[in-house]
């Protein structure tokens, strides 16, 4: 067995031919999760003892950055297989990734600035969670520019996966940037090492919510990679066959 | 657990957090849904336009013929 599925997931036809039953079941199972924790979080959780009910606020914020971060190194993993490797799949995320990344930055931004009214009594402040996290919106849409700049797609493919691994140098400056700055944005909540400053009726919610983004992430991200596919590999016969499908 | 709001007009003014609670989750909302089902209707535009290229070669190669 060895590298076999590495190669196979080289092949898109494979992946595409794959990924049709995944869909359909990874959407339903994000769709359940983040409804019943939506309902979960705001029928039964309690309000925080300081901030009130903004605190609700923290089961999007917490899972759109997780989004936005993870995304970032997605998305330059990629663009390194696609570098050194040439996997025309690994390309093809590259580029579905980024947009993605950039909305959940985005959503990140507004969400964190929509729980920072009611409890900093700013929407916005330069500190360093928030300055880094801008920095890796305009990132990914440097990206996004990079890939719609160029008509030869490789030459897209090449320049942006550079600059989404140069741009790899933003990522623990947001991680630690609550450590080395000690601004308005707390420090985290949820460690690894040690345990949590949270209590658990207000924690489970939320690791159960990053499971659906999770699931949500990969649903939307297979979609989109779907039609990359198809655009790409449109003179092969085998997306022939399907176009000829879709006409009858 | 016990269910943290008296009212329906409670749980949506949220003492005052209400709104910025609630359009959070909106946005978010929406967010999501367009980069969800964007795909479908990408495949249909695809569909559509391969269709028009393949008619359009087949009209040229008509007219090369005669």
């Amino acid at each position: 067995m060895g590298w076999q599925w590495f190669h196979r997931l080289g092949s898109p036809r494979w992946f595409y031919q794959k990924t049709e039953a995944w869909v359909r079941w990874l959407g339903w199972l994000a769709f359940l999760i983040i409804a019943g924790t939506i309902f979960w979080v705001m029928a039964f959780v309690p309000k925080d003892y300081l901030q009130g009910h903004s605190f609700r606020i923290f089961y999007l914020h917490v899972p759109t950055s997780m989004m936005a971060m993870g995304g970032y190194y997605a998305m330059a993993i990629s663009g390194a297989i696609g570098l050194i490797w040439r996997m025309k799949l690994a390309d093809m995320s590259m580029r579905c990734i980024a947009p993605m990344g950039a909305a959940f930055t985005f959503l990140a931004l507004v969400t964190g600035g929509l729980w920072g009214k009611p409890t900093w009594g700013t929407y916005w402040v330069w500190d360093g969670r928030t300055t880094s996290t801008l920095i890796l919106f305009f990132l990914y849409m440097g990206v996004v520019a990079l890939q719609n700049a160029y008509q030869n797609q490789q030459m897209a493919d090449r320049f942006s996966a550079l600059l989404a691994l140069v741009g790899m140098v933003n990522i623990p400056i947001i991680k630690w940037s609550v450590d080395w700055w000690n601004t308005l944005h707390q420090p985290a909540t949820i460690k690894l090492t040690e345990e949590s400053t949270m209590h658990g009726s207000m924690l489970y919610p939320l690791f159960v919510m990053m499971v659906g983004f999770y699931c949500f992430f990969a649903w939307a991200l297979i979609k989109a990679i779907r039609i990359e596919i198809l655009r790409r590999e449109y003179r092969t016969d085998w997306v022939k066959q399907i176009i000829a499908a879709e006409n009858k | 657990m016990k269910f943290q709001f008296d009212s329906f007009s409670a749980l949506l003014s949220m003492e005052g957090h209400g709104m910025y609670v609630w359009i959070s989750y909106a946005i978010v909302l929406i967010g999501m849904l367009y980069f969800g089902f964007r795909p479908n209707w990408q495949f249909k535009q695809f569909v559509k336009q391969q269709k028009r290229i393949q008619l359009q070669e087949q009209q040229i190669a008509q007219r090369n013929k005669q």
